[in-house]
């Protein structure tokens, strides 16, 4: 069955670039690396580069300060950026497969907002008890029982807009819907927050901002297993997202079970989504854009080589939004000014090429 | 002995004859005047500004005009003219025909913000506030058991202003926080006098706590106004003489904020925070930033960087109680040394049940208390005897 599958889908995806992402995913793997060594050698603190290669191997700097800057903030957020893009391309790309919706991803679709709802229920709603939250008051509890309730917010948002497109089928309704669904969610998250107090409020704000700099090394164990989880569902389902992807009238015709097929996507989507967003915040659009861009860069509809591609592509968008976030003289940027600046003229570009099912060839 | 027994006899008998119609008496109406003498100054206590520069005042007989020269942030100057109760409406020159006419001693007041209560407090009219944007964040003890007891009503509790509830309200008077909203121009096309406070906008601290002299004209109060305010600006200056003398080595660097998600806005160089780190006796990590306010929005780098050779953290965070506390929060910020040696100090000692704290109230009127502590925190030899009033350190285990 699954021969069959592929060659399918290789007629369908690219028939004439057949040898393009032999080359472009070396490519990738290289520029990756090399977008994750700068991010560890620049930040906004200018340290020398030899400092830096002497502190990786192990030695100190000429500033105490700056081996805790290299090992205790550049690296982890230099990973929690890598996984965090590489999560929210491959959610995207679920997403826009199991829809068959080009313009679908965790925060254009609500999910991002469902889950912000599930961190604002924790954070914002347990405020007034605890004390602050974030981190300090809850401490590892608090990170575990933010995440779930960032990843069930992600479901109570995914599993009605699955819902909907089953039965309409033109992307965009499907879209307005989703925004809808997001919108009425801040609705909620503005009534918890305007009862909070300012200090939550200003940290409430600093994490909407979207920020990969806040996963500390003690944070890393319970980000990257959940993250490493998500993706690994995507690399096991590369055929039947395939399949998917084709129609599912064909997919149940190869012997596909779609509706197990469907549970998992989803499942593992709301992990990568909600995991992110508990982390990170509500980062905008990266998920949108990173699957178009690996499409238009492989030439190629295949999920065996497109899941590898978002991987890598989400990676290194994602330490390179990081970067261009700390340009901006001594200050930062908002992150997810940054990732809106990426992805919205790629939802624009799809929006005004699309012809139904476009995105498929 | 009898001499001077009747010359007194005949200055009384002359004072008691001229009251009716030229007295010039010594302190400000606190009522309607029930005679109008055109050549009277009725506002013998006049407000005399020393360091705010966000309002003016100028007296004219029977009225105040009042300028807000900033009454939010970028926004045009605003001008009030403060009439006499009782007295006539004057002939205004052109440029205040449009200026709001308030009659003033105002009866009550509605107040956006909890810096004013310690202020009215100050001057004895807290009694006259009618209604609060919220009693949570305020420890204002008053306002508090007002807001318990109804006789003070709460008309912004989720931040924005209820219009209704402030015209049912009927204040003389409507202070703003020194932020604009469209709900302002609401209350004013209803008639309610709309004046701005920006005591926030004032780069200096004896400049915002100056302010209770701009609330106290609304009241005639500029002689109790003066006297709280000398007793503030006298204390303030006592204080700073304690460690004028100190070496730039003996005083500690100092860091202030917090990161959260990796990210902070730290207490701009030219900031009261920092005026008031320098006057304690202290340096500032971002003393050379020029920002009046925070600083633009900066990198966790930079604060681990700058803050590595400071010797006291202060305004951390109030949900810092231990060392552990920080480790939990972010470990980088809690391996700073100020960290380690438990030299964390955080503004919280006094707060109200629905999470105000002090420091934002009562400390905008008082930062001589405020400098008081801070230079115990410095320096603990100096002024020992003194009581903490807002800082308080984490615990050490």
């Amino acid at each position: 069955m699954s021969a069959e599958t592929t060659i399918e889908v290789a007629a369908v995806a690219a028939p004439r670039r057949r040898t393009l992402p032999a080359i472009m995913l070396p490519a990738l793997g290289v520029l990756f690396v090399a977008v994750f060594l700068l991010s560890i050698g620049r930040g906004s603190v200018a340290i020398p580069v030899d400092q830096v290669v002497a502190i990786l191997l192990g030695g100190e700097g000429d500033r105490a300060s700056w081996s805790v800057i290299v090992m205790d903030v550049r690296i982890p957020r230099a990973i929690t950026a890598a996984l965090s893009g590489a999560a929210l391309g491959v959610a995207g790309l679920q997403m826009q497969t199991l829809l068959r919706n080009p313009l679908a991803d965790p925060f254009v679709l609500g999910i991002s907002s469902g889950a912000s709802l599930g961190v604002a229920v924790v954070v914002l709603g347990t405020g007034s008890t605890v004390g602050a939250v974030f981190g300090a008051g809850l401490g590892l509890t608090g990170d575990l029982a933010i995440t779930a309730a960032a990843i069930i917010g992600a479901l109570l948002v995914l599993i009605p807009v699955l819902a909907i497109s089953a039965r309409v089928r033109n992307p965009a309704t499907v879209l307005v819907v989703g925004l809808m669904l997001g919108y009425g969610i801040q609705g909620f998250v503005s009534i918890l927050s305007a009862g909070t107090s300012p200090e939550l409020l200003q940290r409430w704000m600093f994490w909407s901002f979207g920020s990969f700099t806040g996963v500390t090394a003690n944070k890393l164990p319970i980000f990257a297993p959940l993250i490493v989880l998500g993706i690994a569902v995507a690399f096991l389902t590369v055929r039947q997202l395939n399949v998917l992807l084709l129609s599912e009238n064909y997919a149940r015709s190869m012997g596909l079970n779609a509706g197990r097929m469907r549970i998992a996507t989803l499942g593992g989507a709301a992990v990568l989504a909600g995991t992110v967003t508990a982390f990170c915040g509500p980062i905008a659009f990266l998920g949108v854009a990173i699957p178009h861009i690996a499409r238009g860069v492989l030439g190629t509809s295949d999920h065996r080589l497109l899941v590898p591609g978002v991987v890598l592509i989400g990676a290194i968008l994602a330490i390179a939004a990081q970067m261009i976030a700390l340009l901006a003289g001594d200050g930062v940027l908002p992150l997810n000014a940054v990732t809106a600046l990426i992805g919205a003229p790629v939802v624009v570009a799809v929006l005004l090429r699309s012809r139904r099912g476009a995105f498929v060839s | 002995m009898k001499p001077i027994l009747s010359t007194a006899l005949l200055a009384l008998t002359g004072a008691l004859v001229a009251v009716p119609s030229f007295a010039q008496p010594a302190e400000n109406p606190d009522a309607c005047l029930t005679a109008f003498d055109p050549a009277a100054d009725y506002f013998p206590q006049k407000a005399d500004v020393e360091y705010a520069e966000n309002f003016t005042v100028a007296y004219h007989g029977s009225y105040k005009v009042v300028t807000v020269v900033e009454p939010s942030p970028g926004a045009p100057s605003e001008t009030y003219v403060l009439l006499q109760c009782g007295a006539p409406l004057p002939e205004l020159p052109a440029e205040l025909a449009g200026a709001p006419v308030i009659e003033v001693p105002v009866a009550t007041i509605h107040s956006e913000s909890a810096t004013h209560f310690p202020m009215l407090e100050a001057i004895g009219m807290i009694d006259r506030l009618t209604g609060v944007s919220s009693a949570a964040y305020t420890t204002t003890e008053a306002v508090i058991a007002g807001a318990a007891a109804g006789t003070i009503i709460e008309f912004a509790p989720t931040f924005t202003i209820d219009v209704e509830t402030v015209i049912d309200g009927e204040p003389a008077l409507f202070m703003t926080g020194g932020f604009t909203t469209a709900e302002h121009g609401q209350l004013a096309d209803a008639g309610i006098a709309v004046v701005a406070n920006a005591e926030w906008l004032e780069p200096t601290v004896l400049g915002r706590a100056e302010w209770v002299k701009y609330i106290a004209l609304f009241f005639n109060q500029e002689g109790e106004a003066a006297t709280a305010f000398d007793a503030i600006d006298a204390q303030y200056a006592a204080t700073m003489a304690e460690v004028a003398s100190l070496t730039e080595g003996e005083r500690p660097l100092v860091f202030t904020g917090a990161a959260s998600e990796g990210i902070f806005y730290a207490a701009g160089g030219r900031s009261y925070v920092a005026e008031m780190i320098a006057d304690a006796g202290g340096r500032y990590i971002f003393a050379d930033n020029d920002d009046t306010g925070s600083t633009g929005l900066t990198d966790i780098e930079v604060m681990l960087d700058e803050a590595a050779e400071a010797e006291v953290w202060i305004n951390a965070n109030s949900a810092y109680r231990t060392l552990a506390d920080i480790v939990a929060d972010d470990p980088r910020l809690a391996a700073l040394p100020a960290a380690q040696a438990g030299a964390v100090w955080n503004y919280d000692r006094i707060t109200s049940p629905g999470g105000g704290v002090a420091y934002f109230d009562l400390g905008v009127l008082r930062p001589d208390l405020v400098l008081i502590d801070l230079v115990k925190i410095f320096h603990p030899e100096v002024m020992a005897d003194r009581p903490f009033t807002f800082y308080r350190p984490i615990t050490v285990e």
